[in-house]
This record gives C-alpha cells, sequence and structure tokens, in this order.
C-alpha cells in the first residue's frame, strides 16, 4: 500500500479536519458526532436534505453540502455505512419544520442505519422521507430493479432533489422529484485497477494486467464479467447498449450526461468516453441537455469510469439546470 | 452452573479478543464476496465495547448487554452496527435485572439477538448470512436444554452452529453486498455466518473453563 496517510485508522478523521479548515466558509461538523452541515441557515425555511454514506467516495458525500444541493452528511468508515445516531442528530439539527428528506445508495447498511434514525427522528414528531438510489443496471436484472445498487447516479438525484428542495417545494414534492429522477436514471461503469481500503491495506478486488471488471460496483464488487480490455470506444458502445436498453431510452428524448472517473483515470480519457458517449447520443437522435465530466463520485484509487444517463422531463431539465453551489460542485443557473 | 456479572464482563472481553484476533481471517473471507470492511469494523466496535467495559461499573447483566449494544449502534454503523449492536440491546432488554444467569437464560439472550437481526436484516434461513449460525445454534439449544447441562446444551448447539456456518459456503447470497453476485457468491463462507460463529465458540471457550463446569 503506498498512499498519504499517517495512521490508516485516522484516514477518516484527518481527511475531514482538512476538509473543514478548507471550506470553512461552507460547512460546520457538528460536535458530538461525524455530520457534516451547511455553515448558513438558507434565507427561507426549506425540506433539509440529507445524505450519507462510507468514506472513500470524494467528492462524494461531503463535497455537495451547499447551495441547491444537499444540507448534511453522516459520514461513515471508508466504505462503511455511518451510525444511526449520526444520522438522528443530523436530522434534528437541520430540520427547520419543513421536513427531512434522505437521499442515499442502495446498500444494506445503509438502509438499516438510515431506517434506525427516520424511526428516531419521526418519535420526536421530524417529518422524515427516504428516496434510495438503485442506478447501477450491473447489478441486477431490471425485472429486481430495486435490488440493483447505486453508483453515480446518486449525484443527479442530489442535483435534482437538492435543487428541488431549494426552490421551497414541500416534503412530498421533494420526494416525487427525487424519486422520477431515480427512476429515470441509468449507469454502469467500468473497472482496470481495485481500490485499496486504508485499514486493510489490500486490493477489494485482482484482475489480470490486461483485465477489466465490466459492471464494477462503487466499492470494487464485481461485476457481471471480466472481459480482456478493448478500445474505448468499444466499451463504451458496450455499455451505451445495455444503458440506453434497459430504461430503454428513445430518439428526441432529452437526457443529462454524466462521465464519472473512478478515482484513478486521467481526465484525458474520460474525455475520450464522452466524445464516444456523445456521438451514439446522436446516432440515436437523443438530445443532451448538459454533460458532466470528472470525478463525481470516486471509490479511492479504483481507475475506471462509469457513463450515467437520466431522461428529464422539463420539470427535471430546469432543476438539473439550476445553481448549485458547494465546496466541489458549482454550477451557473444555466436556465435561460 | 451460574454466570455472574464478572463471567459475564470476562465472556464479552474474551470475544472482543477472539475478533481481534481474528480481523485478518474476516477481512479475507470478506474481501472473496464483500468489500472487505467486516474484520476492521468488528475489530474496532469490539475494541470499543472493551473499553466501555473495563471502564464501568454495572448493576446487571441487562445493563452491560445494552451498553454494549449502544457502542455498535451508536459509534460503528456498516451493516454490522445495527446488526450485532441492535441484537445486543434487544438480549439486554430481555435480561434487564438479572445478575446471574444460567441455562435459560442464555437461551433468552441468543434467541433475542436471532430475533432482533432477522426482523432489521430480512434475512431468512439460507440466505447466507449470519442467521444460517444463529438459527441453527437458537434451535439446537432449545432441543437439548431439558436433557443436558449448560456445557452440552451450548457444545450440541455449537456444533450445529458450525455446521450452518459452513453450509454458508454453497450457498447463493439472497441479502446484502454479496446478493448482486448471484452464482459467484458460491464458494466462500459467509464473513457475518463466521463471525458469529467465532463469537459462540469464544462464549464456549469460556464457559468450560469455568469452575463448577461440570455442575
Amino acid at each position: 500500500m503506498k498512499k498519504f496517510i499517517n495512521n490508516p485508522q485516522e484516514v477518516v478523521n484527518e481527511s475531514i479536519e482538512g476538509y473543514l479548515v478548507s471550506y470553512a466558509e461552507y460547512v460546520k461538523k457538528l460536535k458530538d458526532a461525524r455530520v457534516l452541515i451547511r455553515k448558513k441557515d438558507p434565507k427561507e425555511p426549506k425540506v433539509a436534505v440529507i445524505t450519507g454514506g462510507g468514506s472513500g467516495h470524494k467528492p462524494a458525500f461531503i463535497g455537495y453540502i451547499g447551495e441547491g444541493l444537499v444540507d448534511g452528511v453522516a459520514v461513515g468508515e471508508v466504505f462503511s455505512a455511518p451510525p444511526a445516531d449520526w444520522i438522528y442528530k443530523a436530522t434534528k439539527e437541520l430540520n427547520m419544520g419543513k421536513g427531512v428528506i434522505y437521499l442515499y445508495g442502495n446498500f444494506s447498511g445503509d438502509i438499516m442505519n438510515f431506517r434506525m434514525a427516520k424511526t428516531l427522528a419521526e418519535s420526536e414528531g421530524v417529518k422524515v422521507e427516504e428516496v434510495i438510489a438503485y442506478d447501477d443496471i450491473a447489478s441486477a436484472p431490471k425485472d429486481k430493479i430495486k435490488d440493483r445498487r447505486a453508483i453515480a447516479g446518486e449525484v443527479i438525484m442530489w442535483k435534482i432533489g437538492g435543487a428541488a428542495a431549494a426552490k421551497g417545494l414541500s416534503l412530498f414534492q421533494v420526494k416525487e422529484i427525487a424519486e422520477l429522477a431515480v427512476y429515470n436514471t441509468r449507469s454502469m461503469g467500468v473497472g482496470t485497477y481495485p481500490p485499496i481500503i486504508p485499514a486493510t491495506g489490500k486490493p477489494s478486488f485482482t484482475l489480470e494486467e490486461d483485465e477489466m471488471e465490466i459492471g464494477v460496483g462503487h466499492h470494487g464488487e464485481p461485476g457481471i464479467a471480466k472481459e480482456k480490455i478493448k478500445s474505448a470506444d468499444e466499451i463504451v458502445v458496450y455499455l451505451m447498449n445495455m444503458i440506453l436498453s434497459d430504461l430503454p431510452f428513445k430518439s428526441n428524448d432529452k437526457v443529462s450526461v454524466l462521465i464519472n472517473g473512478l478515482g484513478a483515470t486521467p481526465f484525458q480519457e474520460l474525455f475520450i468516453i464522452s466524445r464516444k458517449v456523445s456521438q451514439i447520443l446522436e446516432k440515436y437522435k437523443i438530445k443532451t441537455v448538459i454533460t458532466y465530466v470528472g470525478e463525481y463520485f470516486t471509490s479511492l484509487e479504483m481507475a475506471g469510469f462509469s457513463i450515467t444517463l437520466t431522461k428529464l422531463d422539463k420539470q427535471l431539465e430546469k432543476l438539473i439546470l439550476a445553481k448549485a453551489d458547494s465546496p466541489l460542485f458549482k454550477q451557473f443557473d444555466l436556465n435561460k | 452452573m451460574k454466570i455472574n456479572l464478572g463471567d459475564f464482563k470476562n465472556i464479552l472481553i474474551n470475544t472482543a479478543n477472539t475478533i481481534e484476533d481474528n480481523v485478518d481471517y474476516l477481512t479475507e473471507l470478506d474481501a472473496k464476496i464483500g468489500d472487505g470492511d467486516h474484520g476492521v469494523n468488528m475489530s474496532k466496535g469490539f475494541k470499543m465495547i472493551k473499553k466501555k467495559l473495563s471502564a464501568e461499573v454495572f448493576s446487571d447483566i441487562g445493563e452491560m448487554l445494552i451498553t454494549s449494544g449502544r457502542v455498535l449502534l451508536d459509534q460503528i454503523g456498516g451493516a454490522m452496527g445495527p446488526l450485532y449492536g441492535g441484537g445486543l440491546v434487544s438480549a439486554g432488554m430481555a435480561l434487564k435485572g438479572k445478575t446471574t444467569i444460567a441455562k435459560n437464560d442464555l437461551y433468552i439472550l441468543f434467541s433475542s439477538i436471532l430475533a432482533s437481526v432477522k426482523s432489521l436484516g430480512g434475512a431468512k434461513l439460507g440466505d447466507k448470512t449470519m442467521v444460517d449460525t444463529l438459527e441453527p445454534f437458537v434451535v439446537e439449544y432449545k432441543k437439548q436444554i431439558k436433557k443436558n447441562d449448560l456445557i452440552n446444551t451450548f457444545k450440541k448447539a455449537l456444533t450445529k452452529a458450525k455446521e450452518g456456518m459452513e453450509s454458508t459456503r454453497n450457498m447463493i447470497s439472497k441479502v446484502g453486498r454479496s446478493s448482486r453476485l448471484l452464482e459467484r457468491s458460491k464458494g466462500h463462507i459467509d464473513v457475518g455466518a463466521a463471525s458469529s460463529y467465532l463469537i459462540l465458540k469464544s462464549f464456549y471457550k469460556y464457559l468450560k473453563n469455568m469452575k463448577g463446569a461440570k455442575n
């Protein structure tokens, strides 16, 4: 293991300390829980958006704490769900009387802890709803769609759900919109080198030098097949065929595109991926409203990428183009 | 044969040590079909329990269990935080006020843990989880309890727990992170089943070495 760390057990704490001093104008930490929340209250009360999960996914999750995105994050150990107590404390702290929505990914540890927190908060009269992302098409067949795990599609859920909350919509409306965003989102990725969990020092999977894991998860979970590496265009064609046929996306659909690097893939290569994705979308006459290329949801130093498409109706389009301002995700209001 | 407060504290501390000694084994098992964090999380959680138990005085065994469970629930997270933490808390509620426990109380303890794990995690027997270790243990314990003393009841139940753990090797995972692997989840023991077995085994080892174990 070759990492810039001091103590494998303190990786998450020390990283958070650094994040807090780097972006002190945006975020602060709760005293008695590893929870980061926005520094300033919004001008008007709104639905509070909370997410959380394991660490090792920077800029997720804490990088998205800011205007038009999420209000608070419970930070777990590397690749491991945060405890219910912290999520509960975040809920109590951030509720502005309009209710709280949990937007998180479909992992059993996260589900158990978020649901326990929800029960605790509800028993004290806080209104809580949840939306769980399940965008990774490689992780379960379509007839078991709710068994699918989440990957980079979570970012789209936060962007759209966060914008809906920022507009002052009700808890019920924010939930419906975030659910629609999840329902319309499909992702799939490929990995070439594994992440190494600091506490164990071991790679989370092994591949031959010339192999790739197709459909790899965000913690290095195996996907659907190990295959010999191919050209970027061939890999994109394979992934896009799977993604497009799963929803399915049709000609004249409007979409957002997210090309997400998993941690160790150069941006130069991500743009080669983006190039082919746009060629394919053009061929099918699918209209791209916005394209994000970069590292939005990584897996430590895993090499690889994922492609996420979201079908946008008028409302979702407006929300994805709305202003967002967090330390690691900034966007002008792109609505005319 | 009775287990008093001091014994029970020792049992929990021994369990923590056993987990500590097996971090690499659990990590390796988890890396096969999970994400490899089970060993580290378990060891971190039980270390915290050990620290808490050593630093506090308890009036009864129920309180000791609840305190231990709360450590996992409040500090650990992951899947094991709620599963083991919730299990210990519900066992603690069932044994509230007890300063000594005997054969029948241990049945209450382990059946409470099993019930909590099943309701929270939603797993059934055969889903390739810790339930495949715990349920055969609890079922056999109940079967043997009338015919045997504590040690032999526990011993026979432990044999079933081991068989249950081994049986997960050929199962296809139905819940949790490994469930997306379908056929590929076959061939490896489930790490939760393995850690549950380690805990039971360490419990048994202490009982066997207690004074009056033959009574």
